[in-house]
């Protein structure tokens, strides 16, 4: 088989074995829970139903299949998510599944339902490794019980649910919005930072033009005339002389071809006797027959 | 189940374990980039310094692996994970500009201070590449990120997205390092169309020799001059600042050498690893990526046309002997010192005699200063 034949084989089988996605269960967080909904949030059926909201805290997607919910300890394989191909998690956004024990539904559905306290448990596709877990106690209806900053601690009790989104307050007036709403095409933003940088620069334009003056002379009195005297030497090279010095060094250790190149060297290589070198002392002697 | 079938099982258990199982086209790619970033660095000696560990960070960060090992640098407790916290958090870039102002010798810039207009002239293109983005339909925070790639600074360009667009930050690393390796293709035609002969042998008057005292003193007062406009650019001035105070002082020799010398390296080395690791096909092969990289170009065009417009502009004002060499005004672009290399070469090719190098560092490294002044202003007006 030639060389080219090797590579399409190669090259096929690289199609052949398959296209999977990342899937780093690890990154899954529970983020909010709503055990008593009665006005609450409804599922695609109208009812008012007990959830829990999945975020995925990566920047990759997550395909959940294959993972379990429960509220039970002694059995945390109680739901397991089954092959949908909703149930892959986009990053840094979220799902959100009823637990009211009606998993005839839908697959969004849970086999369980949340009590008033409990425990939910978000378990990896082995059936033991915990991914994520809350505990709750709910006195009030439709309160939620949410992570103030979506994916970290802490946990927060709070009157306003928020499903599907994130359980960050929205910022009132976020500038980036002022500058879109009014400002869309950016040139009011061009206008005002090219002026701040401009000043910013001017102003070190200025300070250093003529402010300099009064400062010019060095923070230290030389001590000898010799020492002075080698200070203005040092000094008195341009900037200009120090840049051809600079360049030619340059093109000389880059850009400098002679013959060099084409002379051949023959150097004689002689090895020098060194008893750590020696086979003889290196290599076990062949048996010797002894008279 | 039969043996047969066991063995069967746990081969295939195996294949999904490896690269071959869980390989896309998008995973291809993204190889042969990386291959392609270490061919020009080791070959052609484009930027290596950061194109090597970009290019084998995207190797690394592109073999597919099987979900869920904490692997990868996004996933959460994965030591390229750990390391990505320095980028996302924004620790690495100013810990550059540290290593960055100790050793830049701000000479050139003290000696001629009008030099600084011109560092703040070319950042309008980055203001130039937000406008284009917002027309795009990017968000104003996406804008701003990738409109500082025409800042044409690596850190500066991961510090702003990091903060206001993290999920563009991949494309936006790669898209403004790629581009500062390529400042020696990008700008010398733009400066050869939009100057004439004449203005391409001004010889400009030397530079005068500086004090160590305006050395000590240009790091304190560039500080609180520029912090006190824009206090948000605090992270990137204050460790650019400081870093050249430690030079200039005399007296922290050993802070300044390990500032210059093992800490920027090692921090060169993760950020340039990282990054490159973060663009993992799945989410770095977007449209929005090559919108990035198309925006990238476009900025670096605007800064260099706007650098040498505005000496041009400049020289109107400036009497004979006084002029400025219109072909430093690309320097204005902070790819510190290729487009100050730039500036030289293209001066030798019309004077063998004209030497601009050492005034082109001067609006090369205002451009430092100006483009960390726009990402304070960016970030205090966005994020």
């Amino acid at each position: 088989m030639n060389l080219r034949k090797s590579f399409l084989i190669f090259l096929v089988g690289l199609l052949l074995t398959g296209i999977t996605h990342a899937q780093y269960s690890s990154d899954l967080r529970l983020n909010e829970v709503q055990a008593l909904n009665e006005k609450g949030p409804i599922d695609q059926f109208g009812d008012h139903a007990p959830w829990v909201e999945i975020f995925n805290t990566a920047y990759n997607s997550i395909n959940m299949a294959g993972l379990y919910l429960s509220n039970d300890p002694k059995n945390l394989t109680l739901y397991k998510l089954p092959n949908d191909v909703r149930f892959k998690i986009s990053q840094r956004s979220y799902l959100v599944f009823y637990c009211d024990g009606n998993s005839n539904k839908s697959t969004f559905h849970c086999n369980f339902k949340l009590d008033t306290s409990g425990v939910v448990y978000l378990t990896d596709g082995d059936g033991v490794t915990i991914i994520d877990s809350v505990s709750y106690s709910f006195t009030k209806e439709d309160a939620s019980y949410l992570r103030q900053t979506d994916g970290a601690e802490p946990w927060v009790y709070h009157e306003v649910a928020t499903p599907m989104q994130s359980n960050e307050p929205p910022k009132t007036s976020h500038s980036a919005d002022n500058f879109l709403e009014f400002d869309p095409i950016g040139i009011g933003m061009a206008i005002i930072a090219m002026f701040v940088v401009m000043t910013a620069l001017v102003l070190s334009y200025l300070v250093f033009k003529y402010g300099s003056r009064l400062y010019r002379s060095d923070l230290k009195k030389h001590k000898t005339v010799e020492e002075a005297a080698v200070v203005v030497e040092e000094e008195s090279i341009s900037g200009e002389v120090a840049a051809a010095i600079a360049m030619s060094m340059h093109i000389y250790v880059h850009q400098m071809h002679d013959l060099e190149d084409t002379i051949i060297t023959i150097r004689k290589i002689s090895k020098t006797y060194s008893p750590w070198s020696s086979k003889l002392y290196m290599l076990r002697p062949w048996p010797q027959k002894r008279n | 189940m039969s043996f047969v079938n066991f063995l069967f099982e746990r081969f295939e258990q195996f294949i999904e374990y490896t690269a071959f199982g869980n390989i896309t086209w998008g995973h291809v790619i993204m190889i042969a980039i990386g291959l392609i970033f270490i061919y020009l660095a080791i070959t052609k000696d484009y930027e290596p310094l950061l194109l090597v560990p970009i290019g084998f960070g995207i190797l690394i960060g592109n073999i597919p692996f099987h979900p869920g090992l904490k692997l990868g640098v996004y996933e959460t407790g994965s030591v390229m994970n750990y390391l990505y916290f320095g980028v996302i958090q924004g620790v690495y870039p100013p810990l550059i500009f540290l290593g960055i102002g100790a050793m830049t010798d701000f000479s050139s810039l003290i000696s001629n201070p009008k030099l600084f207009l011109i560092g703040a002239a070319a950042q309008f293109g980055i203001f130039g590449a937000y406008m284009i983005a917002l027309f795009l339909g990017f968000t104003p925070q996406e804008a701003g990120a990738i409109g500082i790639i025409g800042g044409a600074d690596g850190p500066t360009a991961i510090f702003l997205s990091s903060k206001l667009a993290p999920d563009l930050m991949g494309a936006i690393a790669i898209s403004a390092y790629s581009y500062m390796a390529l400042v020696p293709v990008i700008q010398p035609p733009i400066m050869k169309l939009l100057t004439n002969g004449r203005e391409r042998v001004i010889r400009m008057k030397p530079p005068r020799a500086v004090s160590k005292r305006e050395k000590v003193l240009f790091p304190l007062i560039g500080l609180l001059l520029t912090c006190f406009i824009v206090p948000s650019g605090l992270p990137l001035l204050g460790m650019l600042f400081f870093g050249n105070l430690l030079k200039e002082s005399g007296v922290t020799k050993r802070l300044a050498d390990t500032a210059k010398g093992p800490l920027i390296d090692i921090v060169t080395i993760l950020i340039g690893l990282t990054v490159g690791a973060s663009t993992q096909a799945t989410t770095f092969l977007t449209m929005k990526s090559i919108g990035i990289f198309a925006l990238g170009a476009g900025s670096f065009v605007i800064a260099t046309t706007t650098g040498v417009l505005f000496v041009k502009f400049l020289n109107i004002f400036l009497k004979d002997g006084r002029k400025i060499n219109p072909l430093i005004g690309n320097s204005g672009v902070s790819a510190v010192p290729d487009s100050a290399r730039v500036s030289q070469m293209i001066g030798q090719q019309y004077d063998k005699t004209n030497h601009l190098l050492m005034h082109a560092m001067g609006p090369n490294v205002a451009g430092v200063i100006g483009s960390a002044v726009a990402a304070g202003i960016l970030l205090g007006f966005l994020y």
